[in-house]
Order: C-alpha cells, then sequence, then structure tokens
C-alpha cells in the first residue's frame, strides 16, 4: 500500500473505483488507499474532478456514461460536484467569449493580447494610458447606450400597440365566426355547418425576463373552452416552435402542443389553443421550445402566466 | 470540530475534552504541528469514503469515526500499532459495516433528488423557472471566489480546465513545464485550488 504502488495504479482503475464499477477485493484496496495514503486521496480527487468535467463537457460514452448517471449521480453531494463542474465550465465559456470579442476589436496591441487579459489590465506601464483611453470610451458608450436603449425601448412599445391591436382585431374575427357558427347552429336550415361553438380567451404574453416581472392573468368563465396564448418572441430564429404547459408548483408538464411556427410581422409571436378544461386556478408556465431544421430542440424560456376562474356568466377577452 | 455523538449501541453519548481533543490532534499530526489541517483533511477523506458508498450521511459517519478514535485515544492513552490514517481506516470501516446493519439505513440512489447540500438546485440543467437565475447565481459566486485566490493560482485553475480533448491534455503538458511540476504533481495543485474555490461557493450559497 505504499505510495509508489500508487503511481502505477493506472487512472481507469481511479475512473472504474469512481464507478463502481471494480471487484469488491479492489475496491476494498482502492478505499484503505483513500484513507491512509495522502497521495493516493489527491490523486483520486483529481481524477474524480477529470471524470465530471468530461461528464459535463459530453466526452462520456458507453458503459462509463450509463455508470456515471446511475451510480455517480446517485449522491447529492457528487452532484453538486458536478453542478460545480458546469460552473466553471461556463465560465470558461464565458472568459473565452470576451477574449474573442477582444480580439474581435482588434484594439489590442500583440505584446498584451499574449498575456491572460488580467495581467495585461494590471500592467502598471499601461495602466495610465488606458485609464484615460477607457474613461472616454466609457461615456462615449454609456451615453450611446442610453439612447439607443430609450429608442429599442420606444420602438418595443409601438411594436407592443401594434400587436395588441393586431391581436385584439383576430380575437373580434374569432368572436366573429362563433357568433357565425352558433347562429349555423342554431338554423335548422344549415345544420351540415354544425361547427363546435367555442369560447375563446387570448393572452398575449412579453418575452420572458431575468428578473422579476408581473405576472400575466387570464380569467376563465365556465364557458370557455379554449384558452389562446400568444407568446412574444425576441427573435424568431427557429423553423418550427412547440408549447409545453406546466404546473408551476410541481414544475410537471401537464399538455404540448404539436409543431407550431411563428407568426406576425416585426415582433413575431408564437400563438397556441389550449382546452380550457385542463386549467385550474392556479399559476402555469408556457414553456417555449425551438425546434431546429435537423429536430433537434432547445429551450427557449418559460413564459408565466396565472389563471383565476370566475364565478359569473361567460365572457370572451 | 469534533460534535457530540451519539450512535445506536453505545451505552453513552460521548464529548472530547478540550485536553483530549488536543491530544486528539496532536496524535494525527505525528509530531508534525499542522494547525488542524490533517484533522481536517482526515474528515474530509472519510467524508468521501461514506460519501463512495452511497451513505445517506457521510459528515455524520466522518464525525462519529472521529469521534470514536478521538475517544479510544483517551481511553488508552496512546495508539501504537497503527498509523493514525490505518486507525482511521480500520475504525470508519467497522462505522460503516455497523451503518449497513441499522435498521432504517438507506443508501442515496438517483431517486433522491432532494436537495442536501449548499449548491443551488437545478443550476446544472438550466431547466425549471428560476435555472437561469441560479446559473447566473454559481457564476456570481463563482467569479468571487476565484478572485479570492492568487492571480498566479487564479490563472493556473482558469488555464488547467481550459479547452477540450487534446488541447486540454497540451495545455497541461505545457502548464507543467512551465511550473516545473510533474503532471501528477500540477494535478494535485490544481486539485487542492478547486476544492478551495468549491468550499468558498458552497459557503456562499449557505450565507443566502
Amino acid at each position: 500500500m505504499a505510495s509508489a504502488d500508487n503511481q502505477g495504479t493506472d487512472d481507469r482503475l481511479l475512473i472504474e473505483y469512481l464507478l463502481g464499477a471494480l471487484p469488491e477485493k479492489e475496491t476494498e484496496r482502492f478505499d484503505e488507499l483513500s484513507i491512509t495514503d495522502e497521495q493516493f486521496a489527491w490523486r483520486l480527487n483529481a481524477a474524480e474532478n477529470d471524470l465530471v468535467d468530461a461528464y459535463v463537457r459530453g466526452e462520456l460514452s458507453g458503459a462509463d456514461l450509463n455508470r456515471f448517471k446511475t451510480t455517480y449521480l446517485s449522491s447529492p453531494k457528487r452532484r453538486h460536484k458536478v453542478e460545480f463542474a458546469e460552473g466553471l465550465l461556463a465560465f470558461e465559456h464565458r472568459t473565452a467569449g470576451l477574449a474573442v470579442e477582444k480580439k474581435a476589436q482588434g484594439s489590442i496591441p500583440q505584446s498584451v493580447e499574449r498575456l491572460p487579459f488580467w495581467r495585461a489590465i494590471l500592467n502598471p506601464r499601461l495602466v495610465y494610458q488606458w485609464g484615460l483611453a477607457v474613461a472616454s470610451l466609457a461615456l462615449l458608450v454609456a451615453g450611446g447606450f442610453l439612447l439607443r436603449a430609450n429608442l429599442g425601448l420606444r420602438k418595443q412599445v409601438t411594436e407592443a400597440q401594434g400587436q395588441a391591436a393586431k391581436l385584439t382585431q383576430r380575437v373580434a374575427e374569432m368572436e366573429r365566426q362563433v357568433d357565425r357558427e352558433r347562429a349555423a347552429k342554431q338554423d335548422p336550415r344549415q345544420t351540415e355547418a354544425n361547427v363546435d361553438q367555442l369560447k375563446i380567451v387570448s393572452l398575449l404574453l412579453p418575452p420572458p425576463t431575468r428578473g422579476p416581472s408581473a405576472i400575466e392573468t387570464v380569467s376563465l368563465h365556465p364557458g370557455n373552452d379554449l384558452v389562446v396564448l400568444v407568446l412574444t418572441l425576441d427573435s424568431d430564429d427557429f423553423p418550427g416552435y412547440q408549447v409545453k404547459l406546466k404546473d408551476s408548483s410541481a414544475n410537471q408538464v401537464l399538455w404540448q402542443s404539436t409543431k407550431l411556427a411563428a407568426s406576425g410581422q416585426g415582433r413575431k409571436v408564437v400563438s397556441v389553443g389550449l382546452p380550457a378544461r385542463i386549467l385550474n386556478q392556479k399559476n402555469y408556465s408556457a414553456q417555449l421550445t425551438g425546434i431546429k431544421g435537423d429536430g433537434s430542440s432547445e429551450i427557449i424560456g418559460d413564459y408565466p402566466f396565472r389563471v383565476l376562474l370566475a364565478q359569473h356568466s361567460p365572457a370572451q377577452h | 470540530m469534533l460534535r457530540q455523538v451519539r450512535r445506536p449501541g453505545l451505552k453513552k453519548e460521548w464529548t472530547p475534552t478540550e485536553n483530549a481533543f488536543q491530544r486528539f490532534l496532536n496524535w494525527l499530526d505525528e509530531g508534525v504541528g499542522s494547525d488542524g489541517q490533517k484533522y481536517l483533511e482526515m474528515r474530509h477523506r472519510l467524508v468521501l469514503y461514506f460519501d463512495r458508498k452511497n451513505c445517506l450521511s457521510p459528515d455524520e459517519l466522518a464525525d462519529d469515526t472521529l469521534s470514536r478514535v478521538a475517544q479510544k485515544l483517551q481511553e488508552k492513552g496512546a495508539i501504537t500499532n497503527l498509523s493514525p490514517a490505518h486507525y482511521c481506516y480500520v475504525v470508519a470501516r467497522f462505522v460503516f459495516l455497523e451503518y449497513t446493519r441499522r435498521p432504517n439505513q438507506g443508501h442515496a440512489s438517483i431517486e433522491d433528488l432532494g436537495s442536501s447540500g449548499d449548491l443551488p438546485q437545478g443550476a446544472t440543467s438550466g431547466s425549471g423557472d428560476s435555472g437561469f437565475e441560479r446559473k447566473e447565481e454559481l457564476l456570481e459566486r463563482l467569479e468571487q471566489c476565484l478572485s479570492k485566490l492568487l492571480p498566479g493560482d487564479r490563472e493556473l485553475i482558469l488555464e488547467y480546465h481550459r479547452g477540450d480533448g487534446r488541447t486540454r491534455i497540451e495545455n497541461r503538458r505545457r502548464l507543467a513545464e512551465r511550473a516545473g511540476l510533474s503532471a501528477n504533481a500540477l494535478s494535485i495543485r490544481v486539485c487542492r485550488l478547486r476544492n478551495k474555490v468549491e468550499v468558498c461557493v458552497r459557503a456562499g450559497f449557505a450565507e443566502t
């Protein structure tokens, strides 16, 4: 059990030990070394970090991946190691993104570019020169940003107003259609055009935001048949979309749509009709997923909303 | 440090005196004063051991083990037949066997998805209503904790984890060369740094 023995221990065996794939005798030997041999304990720790990193980078496959999911992830402590590794990876991506941005700007001297950016920033020779430049640039950027943000907000308000007007018009059209269908049903001469009477409520949901925002509410009356959710998109990046209705408290999928397409001019929206009978008085979330051309999908965001059940006679929004 | 431990099968609860605990720390140090580092390292190893055995409360079992060792040391005055680490292992094995015989003992399984740690649940998947915010919070904490490291250490840990596949292997080889360390020594050094950052991130979440 000496340290010299550890040097020869294959990393592969360490991985198998961590995944619970070693025979009992070997497992016991490694158990003992993990406590009695400091060098071995650290090597094991390092191998475990590499294993977790490989998992979060999608480098595990086959039996290892299977064992990782069924054995390794069974412990809360080990799941937290995975979360930490994912954080490290995301941090790496973020810093890599910053580095690419800096390169794209092409304003960094080559000698500085070779250094890690925090070293370059702390270089005393450059601090003074960069300080003045950064201060001037910051003023310009801040001014430009505020102006742009103001214009952007104005544009968004105008677009949202336009969208709301179109939706009102659309709902009015649907209401007229329902009236026509209702009249047709009541007219004995038109029994062949007997379409289900639909009583529709619509709800416009803004794009998901990071911070807390007011939750949209829809009131359902006993006679309502259909709830049309209109999910506003930040950008129309996918050829298809799917909406999943989730119970916010249980995070459980209650219903899901077929493949949908975005519509509208300017700000795009995805509209989906839900059967009103599946909704109760509580908070829900409409999870929007983008479907790529190759069939793979990506979650875009959650659109929270609240349902209130009204006691009065049916009314339409 | 050592918690009062109540164990099934023991006639009484045992709490170490200040003197007994100091003697226990000295014994673990084996003559080289470590200011309690050896104790913390041994506890860490024991927690990992019980966790790998899928015990539901590895921290408690590690404390139980150390408590029994300290108690035995107090009773016998000295333990000379085994090194401190070996003695801890022997007792840990015994504690584990005892644990497996408890009628209500449990093993962690993939179905036990409840939170028992300090990192935010769901930070990995980014799914759920506030997965994005939790991930952002984790990144923020990570940045804070990394900034507490010495600049060279921060650079080392970030460089060590950078890249994929062969690029990462090559990157690590260059780092080891630059630092004048073997690949093994470099991985252990980074591992210590990573543990430090992980503890810092976890402590941050525990505060909030």
